[in-house]
């Protein structure tokens, strides 16, 4: 349930940031929000159910995004095993901890993307422009909070539906028994 | 003896006022005889009983306008909810054609240039934008089912857009002229100079032009044709500026493209036998 209603969110920011938010103003720097879910992801889900979104997630970003195959999946897996050993260290899934975790984990994922360019695809160039850098990750930093906030409710969600279903599920057992 | 003299003394007083009176009257109406003008009495009893008149006639009015206006807003009201309605409407007619008509002159434009090209070609719609900060892409509703491959030159009516990257089984994959990986051959079309140019993210850079070469700013670029990928003379983009650097051999070349990347909505993709190949 969880691991489907990901995926479905997923693919729906995929098309946002796709269709709606590239026509906004560049001011506004069309924020990376798949970004930030895979972030959420890398910090709140399981292990096994994180790997397999990450690389779905970076899956559908190669088809929307850029031309060299398997360059997102490859920079989310290694940002998500990061996260995963940093959290081991410090905790990173706090409130606070939040916008510094989007800032610093959109700039490091871009020099992740400059570097697995220059080493497998030496002969091709990516755009680097400092200006778009910053501001996206101020957008991502301010955007942090709040989404986190929406997801963690869409997870408890799921959380108390299932508990209720499962709970229901021994009731009848124990009735029928 | 007194009952007869009561008897005798009405008729003398019925005769006195009837005579009194028809004197008055006759002298009222010789006095007037002949004149146009109200008497001061007149015009005194006329003032006083007018002004009430007016008064009277005034609240009058006031109430019947009262009692007109309340029912008349029962029916404005209705009007106004009507009109409004019918403008809502009107002005979303007005949106809808005016949108057609943009539609319209947009795919003559494209139409016009379409029959112009030497190649067949198919038009496409843009379907979606690379989210991403560090490409330049976008795909498009066309696919390799209708014949769309990799390395097909992608154009608009304003210039060159791009080519394909690769054709799906549903869309297709753009690669825009503007990104750093995209280089095309050009030549400045009143001096003849040929040059190479590549995508800076926003804009293009013109490499390889010697300094020995006049270049202008406003100078417009077109496609030379040598690449094999883009037909010759379609506009590129326009010099904006030009450096001259002491070191090295070439000019700094600055140039805007003719395009408009960011309000694409349809673009042309040119059906060329020889693709670009890896």
């Amino acid at each position: 349930m969880l691991l489907t209603v990901f995926i479905i969110l997923g693919a729906i920011l995929l098309l946002v940031q796709t269709t709606i938010f590239v026509r906004m103003p560049p001011w506004l720097g069309n924020p990376d929000l798949l970004f930030l879910l895979v972030l959420f992801v890398a910090t709140r889900l399981d292990s096994y159910r994180g790997l397999i979104l990450v690389m779905l997630y970076g899956l559908m970003m190669d088809i929307f995004s850029g031309f060299v195959p398997g360059l997102y999946p490859a920079v989310y897996l290694g940002l998500f095993l990061t996260i995963r050993y940093v959290s081991r260290q410090v905790i990173v899934d706090e409130p606070a901890h939040q916008p510094p975790l989007a800032a610093t984990c959109y700039l490091l994922c871009s020099g992740a993307i400059y570097l697995y360019m220059a080493i497998f695809n030496p002969g091709t160039n990516i755009l680097w422009s400092w200006r778009d850098l910053l501001l996206q990750m101020f957008i991502l930093a301010i955007l942090a909070l709040p989404f986190f906030h929406v997801l963690s409710r869409i997870v408890a969600r799921i959380s108390v539906d299932r508990r209720r279903l499962f709970s229901r599920g021994r009731g009848d057992n124990r009735f029928i028994s | 003896m007194r009952k007869r003299s009561k008897r005798t003394r009405r008729p003398l007083r019925q005769f006195l006022v009837i005579s009194t009176c028809a004197v008055l009257f006759t002298v009222l109406a010789l006095s007037f005889m002949g004149r146009k003008e109200l008497t001061l009495p007149h015009r005194l009893i006329f003032d006083i009983l007018g002004t009430a008149q007016a008064g009277v006639t005034g609240a009058i009015n006031y109430g019947l306008d009262i009692r007109n206006n309340y029912f008349d807003l029962i029916g404005v009201k209705k009007e106004n909810d009507r009109l409004r309605e019918e403008i809502a409407r009107y002005q979303g007619l007005t949106v809808t054609y005016r949108e057609a008509l943009a539609t319209n002159v947009r795919l003559r434009k494209l139409l016009e240039f379409k029959e112009q090209l030497p190649q067949p070609t198919i038009t496409a719609r843009i379907i979606g934008r690379d989210p991403s900060q560090w490409f330049k892409t976008f795909s498009i509703d066309r696919s390799s089912s209708d014949g769309v491959s990799r390395g097909m030159p992608v154009v608009t009516v304003e210039g060159v857009v791009g080519q394909i990257l690769d054709g799906g089984n549903h869309r297709a994959k753009v690669l825009q002229a503007i990104d750093p990986n995209s280089a095309i051959e050009v030549l400045i079309q009143d001096s003849r100079t040929q040059g190479i140019i590549k995508g800076t993210g926003e804009s293009y850079r013109l490499h390889y032009v010697l300094k020995n070469n006049k270049i202008n700013p406003g100078d417009l670029l077109i496609t030379s044709g040598l690449g094999g990928v883009f037909p010759k003379g379609l506009p590129v983009g326009r010099v904006s500026s030009v450096v001259s650097n002491r070191r090295g051999m070439f000019l700094d070349i600055e140039v805007e493209p003719v395009v408009d990347f960011s309000k694409l909505e349809n673009v042309i993709v040119i059906m060329k036998s020889n693709q670009l190949t890896e």
